[in-house]
């Protein structure tokens, strides 16, 4: 049955993925068996001959891990290789310690996939021609230690160490390209004097930048004194043969792995050459991992940073919205009150300095505190009401005449012209006072914020049906369409002091009223939010507290 | 010699009130100007010799009446009177914007009157 370029044996339960496998395997020059239950495959395998086993880990009758052992207590055991969507990396360790060949996960790509069962045959071809149980050992050892974790450093030398051990060379390197000064750059060297590494060779230069431009393996063996190559080398006379092996990480060539003979009468051989590229492939597969590997690390450990800074800022930055309003707020208020009382402060020495009658300087004096306490008074039932979470009714109109009054002086000088249009009709809703606030003044602070360089800021508010609707309208520059898909996202923000959490807070306590809030603008004309939610007279019977502010 | 000349430009009505009385108490003859956009008009249209000026108005600010002013009027003296003035505004209107000085609100009168006087001599 098994012919000379490789018959395979696929286990895989899912009838689509196993037809997939049989076609690639069979377009790529081989043949197969194929099973889709662990015994079946098990059965073919005890009764055939199998050049390399592909297995998936989850099969409805086995577990793939057993199967896999089972597969390696015949010897020499054909490579296995495990694709699987399940590994995980302890069980993948545990696997690859007991011999299983390499790892693919799904969904994989069918270039890897080829790669992986190409040099994976080519073990099986070394180890049939009778390689050594210590090199197996060695072959094996160098595998495992590539999944452990390890610097890059670490493994390579340890690769290029089994590599000239296994060849008994004299001396070698492995070198690695720079993209950036164009050139092979020595990164491990084994007995070569210790500036050897970091030196570097252009492409297409001496021996090792032929093989990279050419990306083909080369062996000298022999009359090295005529070789025009190793002449160029600089002339190293001690060295007697030499192989030079290009790696290929994913079709790509990555660098070459050097392997010098000091001895005259040992050759490199066929064989050695055959050692090389296993080690060059190894080399290049698993700096390709390493490098996955590591951005991987770098990513997780930055999403843990933030997720760990998210949960902070989020704890946070509700309560910040709301300083910040309350800041802006603060600035009016001063404002207000320094005003007031410069009138009250003038008039009074004025009319101590006889430069006004006593009548009507206290006249506005008079005037202008009573002004001071109704500043007070609506700041403070604005205060009052952002503590207030207790569940009653609340009017609507009320609200926002509250909201206006604190506002609007300080809009103002910002040269935002606040409106209100309010609808006929008690326009309740039941719920917490400092809630519903809270919605009207996120949406309100948000369309002053809008409007940097002025405009008209209208609330408005009517009943449709059994919903009291608030209609929040700017005249500023409008939000981009693209913008508008995720304003309600929680830390979605457009301002640079912005917490991204005011309009989600809108979001999330209109749908706890058990209402909604939606959106629209036209880029250029301004922006417009509207927030439906349950009238609370279509069900006041029996709801109704006591200590609701119903005609207030 | 003739009476100068005082533009009072504040959107509060009263104070604007008692820097008029203040403004004739140090010699002026007063005008008052309810907003920044009328005041720059007054200001483009008559000449005066000190300018009293609001910061914190609608439509234009203080600041941006003072600048278009000063554009138009190098030489024109300006006294800011805010009840709202932090340090960063204080060192534009005096490094930038070049007034001739600043009160802030709430103000004592004797003290407006002297400084009223004090710009009329110079």
């Amino acid at each position: 049955m098994s012919s000379s370029a490789g018959h395979f044996l696929i286990v895989e339960d899912d009838a689509d993925l196993l037809m997939v496998y049989r076609d690639l395997v069979r377009h790529w020059g081989y043949t197969c068996d194929t099973a889709a239950e662990g015994f079946d495959g098990l059965d073919l395998y005890r009764a055939g001959t199998y050049d390399l086993v592909i297995l998936d880990l989850e099969l409805p009758d086995v577990k793939g891990d057993n199967l896999a052992r089972e597969f390696l207590k015949r010897k020499p055991a054909p490579p296995i290789l495990v694709v699987t969507g399940h590994g995980s990396a302890e069980r993948a360790r545990q696997l690859g310690r007991e011999g299983v060949f390499q790892f693919i996960n799904k969904p994989f790509d069918t270039v890897e996939l080829h790669h992986a069962v190409r040099s994976a045959l080519r073990r099986w071809t070394l180890i049939q021609s009778g390689v050594t149980a210590d090199e197996l050992f060695e072959l094996r050892e160098v595998a495992l230690l590539m999944r452990e974790e390890t610097t890059r450093k670490e493994v390579l030398q340890n690769l290029l160490r089994s590599a000239v051990r296994l060849t008994s060379a004299s001396s070698g390197s492995i070198m690695l390209w720079d993209p950036e000064s164009k050139c092979l750059r020595v990164e491990v060297a084994e007995n070569l004097p210790p500036e050897a590494v970091g030196s570097c060779v252009p492409m297409g230069d001496r021996i090792s930048g032929r093989v990279f431009e050419e990306g083909r393996p080369r062996l000298i063996a022999g009359s090295v004194e005529g070789d025009p190559h190793l002449s160029r080398a600089g002339g190293r006379p001690e060295i007697k043969s030499a192989l030079c092996v290009p790696a290929f990480a994913r079709g790509v060539p990555v660098g070459v792995l050097n392997l010098n003979s000091n001895i005259s009468d040992a050759f490199f051989t066929e064989r050695d050459l055959q050692v090389a590229s296993i080690f060059a492939g190894d080399a290049a597969t698993f700096l390709s991992h390493f490098d996955l590997m590591d951005e991987l690390r770098r990513k997780v450990t930055a999403l843990e940073q933030a997720q760990a800074s998210l949960a902070q800022v989020a704890e946070r930055a509700s309560m910040s919205e709301k300083t910040a309003s309350v800041a802006t707020l603060a600035g009016g208020i001063a404002h207000q009150f320094n005003n007031l009382l410069a009138i009250i402060q003038s008039n009074l020495e004025m009319i101590q300095m006889k430069m006004l009658p006593a009548e009507t300087g206290v006249a506005k004096a008079l005037e202008a505190s009573h002004r001071a306490a109704e500043v007070a008074a609506d700041m403070l039932t604005f205060s009052r009401t952002m503590r207030r979470t207790d569940r009653t009714l609340v009017s609507m109109p009320e609200v926002i005449r509250r909201i206006a009054q604190v506002t609007g002086k300080e809009f103002e000088t910002a040269h935002v012209l606040l409106k209100t249009d309010l609808g006929p009709g008690a326009m309740t809703v039941q719920g917490a006072p400092a809630e519903i606030q809270e919605i009207l003044m996120n949406l309100v602070m948000n369309a002053r914020e809008a409007m940097e360089a002025g405009g008209e800021l209208t609330i408005g508010a009517w009943l449709q049906g059994n919903q009291v609707l608030v209609r929040v309208r700017d005249t500023g520059p409008g939000i981009p369409a693209a913008a508008l898909k995720q304003i309600f996202d929680p830390f979605y923000t457009t301002k640079a002091q912005g917490t991204g959490l005011g309009l989600w807070r809108v979001y999330h306590l209109a749908r706890n009223l058990g209402g909604s809030v939606e959106v629209e603008s036209i880029p250029g004309q301004g922006t417009c939010f509207t927030v439906h939610l349950p009238h609370a007279a279509a069900s006041r019977e029996g709801q109704h507290e006591p200590t609701a502010p119903a005609r207030r | 010699m003739s009476q100068r000349r005082l533009l009072v430009v504040d959107d509060e009505i009263e104070i604007a009130a008692v820097i008029r009385r203040c403004g004739e108490a140090a010699g002026y003859t007063v005008e008052v100007a309810g907003d920044g956009v009328d005041g720059f008009a007054r200001a483009q249209n008559g000449s005066f010799d000190l300018i009293c000026l609001d910061i914190r108005m609608p439509l234009w600010s203080g600041v941006g009446t003072a600048t278009a002013i000063k554009m138009l009027k190098p030489e024109q003296s300006i006294l800011v009177i805010s009840g709202y003035l932090d340090d960063e505004t204080i060192e534009m209107l005096e490094q930038h914007v070049k007034v001739v000085g600043w009160m802030r609100k709430p103000f004592e009168v004797r003290a407006l009157i002297d400084k009223l006087k004090e710009l009329a001599a110079s």
